[in-house]
């Protein structure tokens, strides 16, 4: 798995509902430790200055993720389903099942989260990250992936992740919570440019590119 | 799947949308309860386990020749069902409250943890204050499974199980008076029949929008609508004749009505003499009916005389037939009868009425109600010329303190004109029944249909020995003797427990409040009606039985309640050692709860539409989907404690033990109980149960079954069933006419259940001929509030009937979005307030910050509070409720007379909330 696949992946990690052993590696620093090493080799410049270790007991930690994340009066403040930050919930879960429908991506929304929780998306980010880094060992159609990436992440990720990040920095009283919400914006943004960058360089010289 | 597809080849976004999905399921659907009258069907898309979306399908055949269908049925709430499904309120797991009541702060544990921890709860509540201490709200919003399974976890450990109809203020005392049951509804396709259609106490604008094309239909036929309102409610715009009345003096408007009915000659005579005790003889001097105790020795205290006007002698007016035979009653007239005690003058009850009725001419009525007198006189004519409905009352006049004399005002009229009993006439309540297989699975031992056949033998036996001694008595009347004397179920009026436990007790006493002809105080009227045993079997929980855990399963109760939420929070909470919500989100009362737990929602269960003869079908809703997380429907959350607590029960060594009402309960064995022996968990069988049960009683097709209604998706009913309210509708269902209640009343003279027999106009308990109140009268509405100069009254918010959707973003965005009264032009003038400016709205009893909406559509003085906002929508969490008392009439604790006496829905003390009195006040913001 790439660097930017995993990072993917780590990201899904911290948005899961928090087990206990994966609470345990945010307050020992494994995930600090991880990000630092994922982040160089997949060229996300990363802050030194985030501090992404809990500093607070799996309770508090557990209380405060449903408190953000899970209910509350009206709804959860912080909700984790991209659908509730667009106009129609239905047509964002359509539109992301029907990207997972594509690409093969497992899912099963009873047993699991809804198709739009940010988890699934960041997990399917990595699941086309893996399509996009097998297809160009094998000379197969790596472009598939990396456009759909693209505006997966455009049309996705990149329209929401900001104003979630912003309800946790306004709503959350634990700095991991925040921390966690910046960095993730910093880097869907980076990946967004990035894959953009990618994508508009492979359409305008294919050649070149390959090369 | 597109040939790209199928490669992965993608180049843009439109490849994914490329391919068609075809559903992997199309089920049907309704949204079951909290839009009664609700059963719409609707069709339901589903992929992936996801439901995409619902339609409304109803394709119901014509029913009467020349009457337009009930095609097409739905709303916005139901169009949208699937944005509440996947709204951010939803509850997914059982969640524990780590912080403080009402902090937010939870943690998720299993089924099992919270199961433990709340049997723990029960068994210690029992031991401590008995099973009286353990309390449920009464949710509307149960469903199917929420309402058998709480009734019979309720019943197996013998806690109280509070009246919905109380909770939710759907009573219609005047009519119960009146009728002997507050409950006529006819079929929605009957309005067509009307001639001239009231919109009275009601906003089907808002409120009964599937159902809302008929009174279009019945104008295009040439109906007069008229809307009778304070405000100009958005469904004055779709009436003939606006009639703008003052708040609360509805009962004035009906009896002026009467009076020129009366006046003119228009009495329909025969129907009056029949239906009514308008021709039975009473004694003006005790406002009593002569009776044949004052008549023969040993005589009967509830047999009633006429006059006859052919004898010319006082006869016996028949207890088991409205029809009169050789005897021509006079129906008004003074006449000296011989009793034992010798000659007495006696009045027809007409004739007593009548002196009263000369107070509300049309003019006298316009200066209390502000209604022209050329209105009042032709709006008088017309109904007693014409087929005449109050469509949409659904009670909400009951809502009033004095909501009983409104009633019992306006059935006067209709009485007097032949309103009811025919089709296009009547007024409407809220009704349930016909679907009998909901208790007799509560019932039964076994799957099959010996045990129904056993219960219809047995009510057959018990119906011949009734007979035996009182050979005038009916299969409908028996009925509800029967549910007055079943107290074994634990539902009881919630008014003891908010009296005692709840904070409602201060200003119930406050007397301030109430009308002027409560002669003593609150308390003595209470304690008269405990000592004498009025309320025997229902009057709990008693002072000593402190509540200490409360289950609510499908409501609201922080939200629903008058005196609002931080009355609760200060009387009862601190009370309570357990608190557990049932729900599908975090409604108010689940935030302040120590358990949240997570339950299916429409789609995610089985369901049934309420049934109802509104719609005159049973409409299914069926599992599209899985519930999501660890949500479980009711039923099952129910099992899962009663299996915990036998569990519990058994290693505590906890034995039987008494309820204080005498039932026995055996914990240690209490789910194998509920399941019956592990016959009935799995909803489909319990399902299938109900409706061939049902089919077996009479009221669903012979060949009804789960797997018929899971094709078609409703199934229209064929007969009344078994049950009390659903026989008291007194009309049989037929398959090609709407269905008008009372009819049998009307055309084979069956008689009421009430004291009389007939409906009934004269009141004789002490209490009301005390108040003056033994006949029809109008009365201001007291000072509820104080004395304060704006009267608030409320309804139904737009889209959304009770409180389960007013916290979807998607309905909010529908309407303003939040919570706002609307006031009018000439008082924002006043008050200096700017549309959309937040106002304190405060009386003597709390007060609330919300914006106003200026509009002349409101009355001077009215402040229009649509109601179903949860409070956590308001500034500080103050609601509405917080300044509404929730009053209840000191009348409506009578009893010990005649059919005044408690049964499930009906006969009992409501709280009040129309014409509460407050100020409303800018807020000076502070530099
Ligand atoms: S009225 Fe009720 S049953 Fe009908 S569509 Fe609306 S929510 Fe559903």
């Amino acid at each position: 798995m790439s660097a930017t696949a995993s990072l993917y992946r780590l990201f899904a990690d911290v948005y899961l509902f928090p087990e206990a052993n994966r609470i345990q590696s945010f307050i020992s620093g494994e995930l600090q430790r991880n990000f630092e090493k994922l982040a160089g080799a997949a060229g996300f410049q990363f802050d030194p200055s985030y501090s992404l270790i809990l500093d607070t007991t799996s309770e508090v930690f557990e209380s405060e993720f449903i408190a953000l994340h899970e209910v509350g009066m009206g709804g959860a403040p912080c909700a984790l389903h991209s659908g509730h930050y667009m106009r129609d919930r239905s047509k964002t879960m359509e539109e992301v099942l029907r990207f997972y429908r594509f690409f093969h991506f497992k899912h099963e929304s009873t047993t699991d989260h809804f198709p739009d929780h940010l988890s699934k998306e960041l997990k399917f980010m990595a699941h086309l990250e893996g399509q996009f880094g097998a297809a160009e060992l094998s000379d197969g159609d790596f472009l598939s992936p990396l456009l759909a990436q693209r505006d997966f992440i455009t049309r996705n990720l990149n329209s929401w992740v900001g104003e979630l990040a912003a309800f946790i920095e306004n709503r959350s009283s634990i700095s991991f919570n925040k921390e966690t919400g910046h960095l993730l914006v910093e880097f869907v943004t980076y990946e967004t440019q990035r894959l953009n960058q990618l994508a508009d360089q492979f359409t305008e010289s294919p050649e070149e590119y390959k090369a | 799947m597109s040939e790209q597809a199928e490669k992965g080849q993608y180049r843009g976004v439109d490849d994914i949308y490329r391919e068609n999905w075809k559903w992997d399921k199309v089920t049907w659907a309704s949204h079951c309860i909290d839009c009664y009258p609700g059963n719409c069907p609707m069709r339901v898309y589903v992929k992936d386990g996801i439901a995409w979306r619902e339609e409304p399908a109803a394709v119901f055949p014509t029913i009467e020749e020349g009457v337009p269908d009930l095609n097409p049925m739905g709303c916005q709430k139901g169009a949208g069902w699937t944005r509440t499904l996947y709204g951010k309120e939803r509850v997914m797991y059982p969640l524990k409250r780590v912080g403080e009541r009402g902090e937010g702060k939870w943690k998720r544990v299993s089924w099992d943890e919270a199961a433990t921890d709340i049997a723990d709860s029960i068994l210690d509540a029992i031991e401590e204050k008995g099973a009286e201490s353990v309390i449920a709200p009464s949710g509307c919003n149960t469903h199917t499974w929420g309402t058998v399974g709480r009734q019979m976890f309720m019943s197996s450990i013998g806690g109280l199980t509070m009246d919905v109809n109380a909770e939710m203020n759907d009573f219609a005392p005047g009519h119960y008076l009146t009728y002997g049951v507050f409950d006529p509804v006819s079929s929605i396709d009957d309005w067509f029949h009307a001639g001239v259609i009231l919109i009275w106490n009601g906003n089907p604008a808002y409120t009964r929008i599937p159902h809302y094309h008929f009174i279009a239909e019945a104008r295009y036929k040439g109906a007069d609508i008229y809307t009778i309102a304070p405000d100009a409610s958005p469904s004055a715009v779709h009436a003939d004749y606006h009639l703008g009345i003052k708040p609360g003096t509805d009962a004035a408007f009906a009896l002026a009505m009467a009076q020129v009915v009366v006046e003119e000659g228009l009495i329909e005579e025969q129907f009056a003499r029949e239906q009514t005790d308008l021709p039975l003889l009473m004694n003006p001097d005790t406002s009593r009916y002569l009776r044949e105790s004052e008549m023969e020795e040993g005589g009967a205290g509830d047999q009633f005389y006429v006059w006859d006007e052919i004898t010319q002698k006082a006869v016996k007016a028949s207890r088991g037939t409205l029809f009169w035979g050789d005897v021509e009653p006079a129906l008004t007239g003074e006449f000296t009868v011989d009793t034992i005690a010798g000659p007495v003058k006696l009045q027809t009850v007409l004739s007593a009425m009548i002196p009263r009725l000369q107070e509300y001419t049309p003019e006298a009525a316009f200066e209390i109600c502000d209604i022209h007198p050329d209105t009042i006189r032709k709006l008088a004519r017309k109904i007693a010329e014409r087929p005449t409905k109050v469509v949409c009352s659904l009670s909400n006049a009951g809502k009033h303190y004095h909501g009983d004399l409104i009633e019992r005002s306006m059935l006067l009229l209709f009485g007097l004109t032949g309103n009811w009993g025919r089709k296009g006439t009547g007024v409407q309540a809220w009704t349930t029944g016909m679907f009998d297989g909901w208790f007799t699975v509560a019932m039964k031992q076994q799957r099959g249909p010996a045990e129904v056949a056993a219960i219809a033998d047995m009510q057959d036996a018990m119906f011949e020995s009734a007979k035996q001694q009182d050979p005038t008595i009916t299969r409908p009347i028996l009925a509800i003797e029967m549910a007055k004397m079943s107290t074994s179920s634990g539902m009881v009026p919630p008014f003891f427990f908010w009296f005692h436990h709840a904070g409602c007790e201060g200003a119930w006493k406050n007397r301030d409040w109430h009308d002027p002809s409560m002669k003593r105080s609150f308390e003595e009227y209470f304690d008269e009606a405990v000592d004498e045993n009025w309320w025997d079997g229902v009057d709990y929980p008693r002072k000593e039985q402190t509540p200490r855990v409360l289950i609510e399963c499908g409501g609201n109760v922080l939200r629903r309640t008058r005196g609002g939420s931080k009355m609760l929070l200060k009387h009862l909470w601190p009370d309570l050692n357990m608190i557990v919500s049932m729900d599908i989100r975090m409604s108010m009362t689940a935030l302040y709860s120590d358990y949240v737990l997570p339950i299916a929602n429409q789609y995610e269960k089985i369901g049934f539409g309420i049934p109802s003869t509104h719609t005159m079908n049973l409409t299914f809703c069926d599992r599209a989907i899985e519930p999501p997380g660890e949500a479980v429907n009711e039923w099952e959350a129910f099992r899962r404690l009663s299996e915990k607590l036998e569990q519990r029960a058994k290693e505590r060594g906890f034995e039987g033990y008494a309820d204080a009402r005498g039932g026995e309960h055996q914990l240690q064995n209490c789910h194998s109980n509920f399941t019956r022996d592990g016959l009935f968990v799995d909803e489909d069988i319990i399902a299938d149960e109900m409706i061939r049960d049902s089919a077996m009683l009479g009221s669903l097709p012979a060949n009804a079954s789960l797997e018929e209604i899971r094709r078609k998706g409703y199934f229209r009913w064929e007969g009344l069933g078994v049950s009390a309210r659903a026989l008291n509708q007194a009309t049989d269902p037929q398959p090609d006419e709407t269905f008008a209640p009372y009819r049998d009343r009307v055309e084979k003279g069956e008689p009421w259940p009430t004291l009389s027999r007939r409906a009934q106009f004269l009141i004789e308990h002490p209490w009301f001929i005390e108040a003056d109140e033994h006949l029809p009268t109008h009365k201001n509405p007291p000072k509820i509030g104080g004395d304060h100069r704006f009267q608030i009254s409320s309804g139904h918010n737009r889209w959304s009937i009770h409180s389960l959707n007013t916290a979807n973003q998607l309905m909010l965005e529908t309407h303003r979005g939040a919570p706002h009264v609307v006031i009018n032009d000439q008082d924002a003038a006043d008050l200096g307030v700017e549309d959309n400016e937040e106002v304190r709205v405060y009386n003597d009893q709390g007060e609330f910050f919300v914006p106003v909406l200026i509009s002349p559509s409101a009355q001077p003085g009215q402040v229009v509070m649509y109601n179903g906002f949860e409070p956590y929508q308001f500034t500080d969490w103050k609601s509405p409720n917080d300044a509404e008392p929730g009053m209840i009439k000191w009348l409506h604790m009578a009893g010990g007379y005649g059919h005044l006496k408690y049964w499930g829905t009906q006969w009992q003390p409501c709280p009040v909330m129309r014409n509460t009195y407050a100020s409303i006040e800018k807020i000076q913001l502070s530099e």
